[in-house]
C-alpha cells in the first residue's frame, strides 16, 4: 500500500513541477469564478446550481488533460520499465497513478469552496447547504469517472495527444447520449426500442447530475459512477498487463 | 504454442474478462437502480412533496388519471423559475399518481403539442360542445324566425291598426304611438336578424385560436339581444291588450289589436324559448377557459373524464411578486408556490361543487357583463371553475335561484355584497337615490346573514352616520359584535415636492398568520381606496381575525369630516380651501386600523355563515386587481394581493379551505441580500480574478522555493 | 540464483528468443553478448519480469517470475537500457520514490538512499533536476536506484551506452566494485566492456545461445592456442622452414606486405605450446633476416564473436519494442 501512495504522491508532485498544473487550476478557477459571479445578483435567488452546471462541463476538457500523461508519457520515455519491474502489482500501479490524478482534481476543486462561503455570507436567509453538498458530491463523482476513463485510455497508448482525444470522446458521448433518448417534454420516443432507450438513459450523465444539483442523493447514481469508474480502472489494469505478454 | 495464437488467446482472454466485468457492472448498476434509496438532502425539503400535496395526489389517484401540463413560452421565463417549476413537475411525475409535463409553446414542436392538447380537450367535451352548437343554431333559427315575424306580421299589423284609427285627439296620440311601435318593431327585427346572422357566421367559422366557435361570446350576445327584444315585446303586448280593452277606436280596431297582441305574445314566447334553450346548456370547463386557452400560455390540470379542467395563470406561476422584509418587491419562492398552486388546482378539478360568486349590489342596471370591471376577475375565477352571477337587490328581494348554473343546487354560493354610494341624490330620474339603494342592499345583507349564507362584504364610507343614522349596510354586522365604522374614512398625508398631499389610497402588505386566507395573502401588496376601519368587541357570537391592517402613523388618521372631499372630483382636491386634517377628539388618530377581517360565527353547521368584511369598495375590480405595471422590464400585477384576497376569501367562505394555495412569500427562498454596487463589483472581480491569481502566485513561489 | 529454462518469445512473425536456457550461480558475473537484435534485451526483460515469455520459465532465487513475480522482482536491481528517469525530479527525490516503491520503511529509506548516492558518487548533485544532469550522472542515478534495496542480483542492460571514455571508466570501476558481492548480469554489444567485467560469457545470436562458459575458456577456445606475428625482409623460404621446426608450432604462413620487400609471417602454435617468440627472433637473427616486428596476437573475443555470430549479424527484425 505504501507503494500505491508513493506512486500517487510522485504523480501529484510532478503535476505541480511544471507550469501546466498551475495554469490548469488557475483557468478552472477563473471560469468557475466567472460563472459564480454572474449569478451573484442582489435580489436573485442565491443558488450554486449554475456554478455546478458550468463546473461539470469544465471537467470535460480538464480531466483528460490530467489523465493523459499518467501512463502515456511513461510509455513514451520508457520509464514504464522501471515501474513495471519494481515489486508493485499492476493493480497497484494503476491505483497509484489514479490516486495522484484524483488528488490533483480534488486540489483543483477545493478552492471553489470559497463560493458557498461567500454565498453564506451574502444571502438571507442562508442558502441550502444540503443542495450544495450534493452538488459537490456530483462534481467529485463525475470527475472520478472521467479520470478513470482517462487512466484506461492512457494505459493503452504512448501518445499523450491521442490519450487526450480518446478520453474526450467517450466523455462527450456520455454527456450527449441523452439527446438520443427522449426528454421530459412531450414527444414520442421515436423509432427506438424501449430497452435501447432505457440503456441510453442509464448511461446519461446529465440526467444523474441534475438530480444531485437539485439536492437528491440517489444511491443508484452513486453506484453508477463508482461501478463505471471501477470498470475503467479494471480495463486500465488489463491494458497494462497486456504489455507483458504482447 | 505459436506467438500469434498465444497473443490471440491473451487478447481473447482479456476481452472476455472485460466483457464479464462490463456485465457485472451492468448487473450491479441495474440492481442499484432497482433498490435505490433516494434522499432529499435539501434543508428546505424542496425535493419532497408536502404532506398536503401527497394527500391530494392520493385522492387523485383513486379517481383516475390526472394530467398536469404547463404550456409557456420558455424564452420568456427566468431560467431559475423555470427550473423550480420543472422540479415540482418532476416530483409530481415521480409520485406516480399524476402525469406532469411541460410544453414549450415557443418552439414548433411545442406549438404542435399544444394544438394536439387543445384537440384532446375538445374531444373530451365533444358531446357538450355539439350540444351547444346545436342549441345556438336552433336559437339562431328561432330568433331569425321571430325577427321575420316581427318584420312581416307585427310591424305591418301595427300600421294596419293605425290605418283603422279614426280622427280625433286621442287617435292622434294612439296613432303616433302605433307608428312608433311599428318602427321599433322593425328595428327590433333588424337587430334580431343581425344577432342570428352573427351567431350563424361564428358557428360556420371557428375562432382562429381554438378549433371551436367562440360559443360563450355568441351565446351571451344572442341571449342579450333576445332578452331585450322580449322585454320590448312584453311592453307591446301590454299596450295592445290595453288598446284592445280600451274604448278607443272601432270594434275592428280593438279586435285587431287583441289578435295582434296574441301574435306578438307568441313571438315573445318564441324568443323566450330561444333564450331559455341557451340558458339551460351545461357549463363546460373548456368553454369557460377558452379565452385563456386561446392565449396559449396556461398551466392546465386535466382531471379524469367526468371531472373538469382547471387553469393557472402563467404569470402567477412563474413570477409571484411579493414584498420582502425590507419593503422591496421581489420574486417569491417559485418552487413552493408552484406546488401549492398545482395541488390546489388538482383539488379543484376533483371537487365537483365549485362555488358561485353572486355579486349583490344596489345598482339599477346589471353590472355583471361590464367588461371593464369584471372581465379579469371573471377569467381568473373561470380558471378555477368558479362562476359569477348577480343579485340586483334593488329589484329583487329574494336571492336568485341560479338554476342554469347549478341545476342540482349543490354548489356553494358566496355573496359578494357591494355597498352602494349612499351619499347622493339619484344620479338620474330612472335611478333610486343613494339611501334607498343602501337600504335595499342592507335588507339583502340582513337576509343573507339570517340565512347563514357566506358573505363577502365590501363597504364604502357612508354619509348616513354623520346624520345620526345607522348605515343599513353596516347594521347587520353590528348584531355580531362587528362594528364597521363607515362614518370614518382613513386618510394619509404624503410629503411631495410641492406640499403635503392628501392620499386616499393605502397599500397594505399582510403579514403571515394561522388563518387560511392570511396564508394565501401574506407578503402580497394590496391596494385599498377610501378605507373604512373595522372594530369588534370580544364575544362568543363570532370570532374575528384581522386580514388587513393599516399601521399607525403620524401621517394617517381616520377622518370623520370627509364628505366635502368625497364630493370633490379628484383633480380639484388640492384646491380645496380647507383640507381635512387629523383633529383631536373628532377624528380617530390612534392606529393601527383593521380594514379587513374574517368572521367565523359560532354554532350552526361548521364552516357556514362565514363573513369576510373589507373596508373598501372596488378592491377586487379589474382596475385595481388586474392592473399591470412594468418593473425591470417585466410586466407584473401591481397589486397581486387584491386578486389573491378575493380568491382566497371566496374559497374560505365556501368552506373549501383546502383549495386555498399558500402565497409564494409564505416561505422565502434564500436570496442574495442587498450589496452596494461598489462592493459588489469588488466582490465579483475578487472572485473571478482573485483565486486564479492566487494560484499562479503560489505556483511561482513554489518554483522559487524549490529551485 | 538465476534459472532460465527454455524461454521463447515471439513478436508477430519474429522469433526474438528461441529456446534459451542457462543457470547462473550466486556471485557470478555474467556477460551477455550478442549483436543488435539478437534477443539480449528481450531475454533481460523476461528475466526482470517486464515481459512474460511465451513458453518456458525463469526462477530468481527460487521464485518463479510467472507465479511469484513480486518476490522475484524484489530480488533484482535493474538498470534498463538508456536508464529512463523522470527529468523533473531530483536524484534525491527519485531515489526516495524508488525506495518507497521497494517498500523500505522510513528510517531505512534515508540510509539506503544516502548509501546508494555515496556508492555511485552522486551525492553532490542530489539536489539538481535530473533533466539538467549529464548522461554519465544519469546513468549513475539509475544505477543507484538499482542498488537501493540491496538486491542479490543486478541486471545491467548496456550500461556504457552513450558514455564518453572517462565516464565509461568510472562506470566500469563502479560495476567492478559492485560485482564483488553480488550476482550480476551485464548485457552489452561492446566487446571490451564485457571482457573486462565478466567472468563468464553467454553469447546470444538470432535468439539462441551460441556459447556459454568461463571467459578464459571461451576466449582461448576460439583460437585454441597462440598466434604470433613477425615482419621480416627478404626471402622467407628458409625462414619458414626453420620456423616450422619450432616445437609446438602448428602452422606457419607468410604474406608479402604491399609494395615492399617485407613480409608478414604468422606462426600458430597449438595448445600447451610455450612462447615461441625467442625462437622466432633467434632464427631470424641466425639467417640474418632483418626483423622489425614481433608480437603475440592474443586470442580475442572479437574472433569468437564473429565466429559465433557469423551469418546472423543484426537481425532483419526490429529492435525489441519498448
Amino acid at each position: 500500500m505504501s507503494s500505491v501512495w508513493a506512486i500517487g504522491r510522485r504523480e501529484l508532485a510532478s503535476m505541480f513541477r511544471t507550469p501546466v498544473g498551475w495554469v490548469v487550476i488557475a483557468l478552472f478557477l477563473l471560469l468557475t469564478g466567472a460563472a459564480f459571479s454572474v449569478g451573484l445578483v442582489p435580489g436573485q435567488p442565491a443558488s450554486l446550481r449554475d456554478f455546478f452546471a458550468v463546473s461539470a462541463w469544465l471537467l470535460m476538457p480538464v480531466a483528460p488533460a490530467v489523465s493523459m500523461r499518467l501512463f502515456a508519457e511513461e510509455h513514451r520515455t520508457g520509464a514504464i520499465e522501471p515501474l513495471l519491474t519494481a515489486p508493485v502489482s499492476d493493480a497497484g500501479a494503476v491505483a497509484g497513478k489514479y490516486l495522484g490524478a484524483w488528488l490533483f482534481l480534488a486540489l483543483m476543486v477545493a478552492p471553489t469552496l470559497l463560493y458557498p462561503a461567500v454565498l453564506w455570507w451574502v444571502a438571507d436567509p442562508k442558502p441550502d447547504l444540503g443542495q450544495i453538498g450534493a452538488g459537490y458530491v456530483s462534481l467529485v463523482l463525475q470527475g472520478s469517472l472521467y479520470l478513470a476513463i482517462g487512466t484506461a485510455v492512457s494505459a493503452m497508448t504512448s501518445s499523450q495527444t491521442l490519450a487526450y482525444l480518446a478520453t474526450l470522446l467517450p466523455i462527450l458521448g456520455l454527456l450527449l447520449v441523452s439527446r438520443g433518448a427522449s426528454d421530459s417534454s412531450l414527444g414520442g420516443s421515436g423509432p427506438m426500442p424501449e430497452w435501447a432507450r432505457r440503456t441510453l438513459q442509464a448511461l446519461s450523465i446529465p440526467a444523474r447530475a441534475s438530480d444531485f444539483a437539485r439536492g437528491i442523493i440517489d444511491t443508484a447514481h452513486i453506484a453508477f459512477f463508482l461501478v463505471a469508474a471501477l470498470w475503467c480502472l479494471f480495463a486500465a489494469h488489463a491494458a497494462l498487463d497486456s504489455r507483458r505478454w504482447r | 504454442m505459436s506467438a500469434a495464437r498465444r497473443r490471440m488467446a491473451g487478447a481473447g482472454g482479456a476481452a472476455l474478462l472485460l466483457a464479464l466485468g462490463l456485465a457485472a457492472a451492468a448487473v450491479v448498476g441495474a440492481v442499484g437502480a432497482r433498490y435505490n434509496v433516494r434522499l432529499d438532502v435539501t434543508s428546505a425539503g424542496e425535493q419532497r412533496l408536502a404532506p398536503r400535496t401527497l394527500a391530494v395526489l392520493e385522492q387523485a389517484a383513486a379517481l383516475g388519471e390526472v394530467e398536469i401540463l404547463v404550456a409557456a413560452d420558455a424564452a420568456s421565463l427566468e431560467p431559475w423559475a423555470r427550473r423550480a417549476v420543472r422540479d415540482v413537475l418532476e416530483l409530481f411525475e415521480h409520485s406516480g399518481r399524476v402525469r406532469a409535463g411541460e410544453i414549450d409553446v415557443g418552439s414548433a414542436e411545442g406549438q404542435a403539442a399544444y394544438g394536439e392538447l387543445l384537440g384532446r380537450l375538445i374531444e373530451r367535451e365533444r358531446e357538450g360542445i355539439d350540444l351547444h352548437i346545436a342549441a345556438v343554431a336552433a336559437a339562431a333559427a328561432q330568433t331569425e324566425a321571430a325577427g321575420a315575424g316581427l318584420e312581416q306580421r307585427v310591424a305591418p299589423g301595427l300600421l294596419a291598426l293605425r290605418d283603422l284609427l279614426g280622427e280625433g285627439e286621442q287617435s292622434a296620440a294612439v296613432r303616433s304611438g302605433l307608428e312608433q311601435w311599428a318602427s321599433l318593431m322593425r328595428a327590433a327585427s333588424a337587430r334580431l336578424s343581425e344577432a342570428a346572422r352573427a351567431a350563424r357566421a361564428a358557428l360556420a367559422e371557428p375562432d382562429a385560436a381554438l378549433p371551436i366557435p367562440p360559443l360563450e361570446r355568441h351565446e351571451a350576445a344572442l341571449r342579450q339581444a333576445v332578452n331585450e327584444r322580449a322585454t320590448e315585446l312584453d311592453a307591446l303586448v301590454e299596450e295592445l291588450e290595453a288598446l284592445g280593452g280600451s274604448g278607443v277606436g272601432s270594434e275592428g280596431l280593438r279586435s285587431g289589436a287583441e289578435s295582434l297582441g296574441r301574435a306578438a305574445a307568441e313571438i315573445r314566447d318564441e324568443l323566450a324559448r330561444a333564450a331559455d334553450g341557451i340558458a339551460r346548456l351545461p357549463r363546460l370547463d373548456v368553454l369557460r377557459i377558452a379565452t385563456a386557452l386561446g392565449a396559449s400560455e396556461i398551466a392546465l390540470v386535466i382531471g379524469p373524464p367526468g371531472t373538469g379542467v382547471a387553469g393557472i395563470d402563467i404569470g402567477t406561476l412563474y413570477e409571484p411578486d411579493v414584498v420582502a422584509s425590507d419593503g422591496t418587491r421581489i420574486t417569491g419562492d417559485v418552487r413552493f408556490q408552484a406546488e401549492e398552486l398545482l395541488a390546489s388546482a388538482v383539488s379543484t378539478v376533483l371537487t365537483a361543487a365549485k362555488p358561485i360568486v353572486v355579486l349583490t349590489h344596489g345598482e339599477s342596471a346589471s353590472i355583471l357583463d361590464s367588461t371593464e370591471y369584471f372581465a379579469g376577475v371573471g377569467q381568473r375565477m373561470a380558471r378555477r371553475g368558479i362562476d359569477l352571477a348577480e343579485w340586483q337587490a334593488l329589484h329583487e328581494p329574494e336571492p336568485p335561484e341560479l338554476r342554469e348554473l347549478d341545476p342540482d343546487g349543490a354548489r356553494p354560493r358566496v355573496y359578494a355584497v357591494l355597498a352602494p354610494d349612499s351619499s347622493g341624490a339619484a344620479r338620474s330620474p330612472d335611478e333610486a337615490p343613494g339611501p334607498e339603494r343602501a337600504a335595499a342592499v342592507g335588507r339583502a345583507l340582513q337576509r343573507l346573514i339570517d340565512d347563514r349564507a357566506a358573505v363577502l362584504l365590501s363597504v364604502i364610507p357612508s354619509v348616513l352616520p354623520s346624520y345620526g343614522e345607522t348605515d343599513p349596510v353596516a347594521a347587520p354586522l353590528a348584531a355580531l359584535g362587528v362594528d364597521v365604522r363607515t362614518g370614518v374614512m382613513l386618510l394619509r398625508r404624503e410629503a411631495s415636492a410641492r406640499a403635503q398631499e392628501l392620499r386616499t389610497e393605502f397599500e397594505v402588505v399582510p403579514g403571515g398568520g394561522g388563518h387560511a386566507i392570511l396564508g394565501a395573502t401574506s407578503n402580497l401588496p394590496t391596494l385599498l381606496s377610501y378605507p373604512v376601519p373595522i372594530e369588534w368587541s370580544g364575544g362568543s357570537v363570532a370570532s374575528v381575525t384581522p386580514l388587513l391592517t393599516v399601521e399607525a402613523s403620524a401621517d394617517a388618521w381616520g377622518e370623520t369630516q370627509w364628505v366635502r372631499l368625497w364630493q370633490t372630483p379628484r383633480e380639484q382636491r388640492p384646491l380645496l380651501p380647507e383640507r381635512p386634517g387629523p383633529d383631536e377628539g373628532v377624528d380617530d388618530t390612534e392606529g393601527p386600523w383593521t380594514v379587513g377581517a374574517a368572521v367565523e360565527r359560532a354554532g350552526g353547521i361548521a364552516r357556514t355563515g362565514r363573513i369576510v368584511v373589507v373596508g373598501s369598495s372596488g378592491w377586487f375590480f379589474d382596475p385595481v386587481a388586474a392592473r399591470y405595471q412594468a418593473t425591470d422590464g417585466r410586466v407584473a400585477l401591481a397589486w397581486p394581493g387584491n386578486a389573491e384576497l378575493f380568491e382566497a376569501a371566496v374559497l374560505w367562505l365556501a368552506g373549501q379551505d383546502e383549495l386555498i394555495a399558500q402565497s409564494a412569500g409564505a416561505r422565502s427562498t434564500p436570496l442574495v441580500g442587498p450589496i452596494e454596487p461598489g462592493r459588489l463589483r469588488a466582490l465579483r472581480w475578487g472572485l473571478v480574478a482573485g483565486l486564479p491569481l492566487l494560484t499562479l502566485g503560489v505556483g511561482v513561489a513554489w518554483r522559487v522555493v524549490r529551485g | 540464483m538465476i534459472l532460465v529454462r527454455e524461454i521463447r518469445k515471439t513478436y508477430g512473425r519474429v522469433h526474438a528468443v528461441r529456446g534459451i536456457s542457462f543457470a547462473i550461480e550466486p556471485g557470478e558475473v555474467v556477460g551477455l553478448l550478442g549483436p543488435n537484435g539478437a534477443g539480449k534485451s528481450t531475454t533481460i526483460r523476461i528475466l526482470t519480469s517486464y515481459l512474460t515469455p511465451d513458453a518456458g520459465s525463469v526462477e530468481i532465487d527460487g521464485h518463479d517470475t510467472r507465479t511469484d513475480s513480486l518476490e522475484a522482482r524484489r530480488r533484482i536491481g535493474y538498470l534498463p537500457e538508456s536508464a529512463p528517469l523522470y527529468p523533473e525530479m531530483t536524484p534525491g527525490g527519485y531515489l526516495d520514490y524508488r525506495a518507497r516503491l521497494y517498500g523500505l520503511p522510513r528510517p531505512e529509506r534515508r540510509r539506503a538512499v544516502g548509501a546508494a548516492m555515496d556508492r555511485c558518487r552522486i551525492t553532490d548533485v542530489a539536489g539538481r533536476r535530473i533533466g539538467h544532469l549529464s548522461k554519465g550522472y544519469r546513468q549513475r542515478v539509475g544505477l543507484a536506484a538499482a542498488l537501493l534495496h540491496d538486491p542479490p542480483v543486478l541486471v545491467l542492460d548496456e550500461p556504457s551506452n552513450g558514455l564518453d571514455p572517462s565516464q565509461i571508466r568510472e562506470t566500469r570501476s563502479l560495476v567492478n566494485e559492485l560485482a564483488a558481492r553480488r550476482t550480476m548480469v551485464v548485457s552489452s554489444h561492446i566487446l571490451p566492456e564485457v571482457e573486462r567485467l565478466a567472468t563468464r560469457l553467454l553469447v546470444i545470436a538470432a535468439g539462441q545461445i551460441r556459447a556459454d562458459g568461463p571467459m578464459a575458456e571461451l576466449a582461448g577456445a576460439a583460437a585454441g592456442g597462440g598466434r604470433y606475428v613477425a615482419e621480416v625482409q627478404g626471402d622467407t623460404g628458409e625462414y619458414l622452414r626453420l620456423l616450422r621446426g619450432i616445437a609446438g608450432v602448428r602452422d606457419v604462413r607468410a604474406a608479402p606486405l604491399n609494395g615492399s620487400a617485407w613480409s608478414r609471417v604468422t606462426v600458430e602454435t597449438g595448445p600447451g605450446a610455450g612462447d615461441p617468440r625467442p625462437a622466432i627472433s633467434g632464427h631470424a637473427a641466425r639467417i640474418m633476416l632483418p626483423l622489425r616486428e614481433l608480437h603475440e596476437d592474443k586470442p580475442s573475443l572479437e574472433h569468437l564473436f564473429l565466429q559465433l555470430t557469423e551469418g546472423t549479424g543484426t537481425a532483419p527484425e526490429e529492435a525489441s519494442p519498448r
